[in-house]
């Protein structure tokens, strides 16, 4: 990944396009994925990480290095997500969906389906939950730097980390009986 | 302490985020007990699992979407962004209206876009 330095956020915050891209490349992976495992929706990542990039080059100007830039993108793209989703409320909070997953009796799967169930199981996690767990856990950024990114305390960070592998551990449990045995 | 606490632990435990303290009482709980020693290992099978997703590709349209995006942006922010108070003063010392400049621009828009 291209690490970007001070003159790069200048030269952007100038419109500069060449220093726009280089925090384009620098960034593009790490937001699409986040916001991927967000909502779970190829057509709604695109979209939202479109936005995302568009917010970061109209409001650059603003930055004012109080935080780090990552911090700062990384603030801009749980706004813009956390505001889509409140607008299309198509997400409904994990314990409606634990039934359906336990329902589910012939458990033969494969690993790479379990894949699949854990990222259905993340995207149906309480918002605040699936933003901090997919932050800590999945991203593996710092708790500190994920408390600065959603302005909560360390040690609530950790406590939505623990309540979300928690619920994941219990909605996936037939899975991971399963797993644990081959 | 309670199990619950534990289990908080654990968690932090394996996003390295514990104290050695911490992870000393931990580890004298888990000998002694055998449901919280089965949580720690359904969340490390879990956790081992997570680290193994697939990452997502980015798809190569991103980039021209977004600075198509952009460029739209802008054309916007030049005509709605023209009459300003400094573009007000301009237009009224060459003797033109504001409202009437301004509506034929947003005019030349709409055919543009309509």
């Amino acid at each position: 990944m291209q690490t970007i330095d001070i003159s790069t956020i200048y030269a952007c915050q100038r419109g500069d396009q060449g220093a726009f891209r280089r925090i384009y490349e620098a960034y593009n992976q790490k937001i699409y994925r986040l916001i991927y495992r967000y909502c779970h929706d190829p057509e709604e990542t695109l979209d939202l990480t479109q936005e995302v990039f568009v917010r970061i080059y109209t409001k650059i100007a603003d930055f004012r290095s109080e935080c780090s830039l990552e911090t700062w993108i990384y603030q801009i793209a749980i706004n813009t997500v956390t505001s889509a989703m409140r607008k299309s409320k198509s997400h409904e909070p994990l314990d409606h969906h634990c039934a359906d997953i336990e329902g589910q009796a012939d458990i033969h799967i494969e690993m790479q389906e379990l894949g699949q169930h854990i990222e259905r199981s993340i995207s149906t996690l309480s918002e605040s939950l699936r933003m901090t767990f997919i932050l800590a856990v999945i991203e593996g950024l710092p708790y500190t730097e994920v408390g600065k990114i959603l302005g909560i305390s360390v040690e609530a960070v950790r406590m939505r980390v623990s309540r979300a592998r928690h619920l994941l551990r219990e909605s996936l449990q037939p899975y991971i009986n399963e797993g644990e045995n081959l | 302490m309670k199990c619950t606490i534990y289990q908080e632990l654990i968690s932090a435990w394996l996003d390295d985020e514990i104290s050695s303290f911490e992870k000393l009482e931990l580890q004298k709980h888990l000998d002694q007990c055998p449901s919280c020693r089965a949580i720690w290992k359904s969340v490390s099978y879990l956790q081992e699992q997570i680290l193994r997703l697939t990452d997502p590709d980015v798809p190569d349209e991103l980039w021209n979407r977004i600075t198509e995006e952009i460029r739209k942006d802008k054309q916007t922010e030049k005509v709605i962004l023209l009459p300003t108070a400094y573009g007000r003063k301009l237009l009224e010392a060459k003797g033109e209206s504001y409202a009437k400049v301004f509506d034929s621009s947003t005019r030349n828009i709409n055919k543009k876009t309509g």
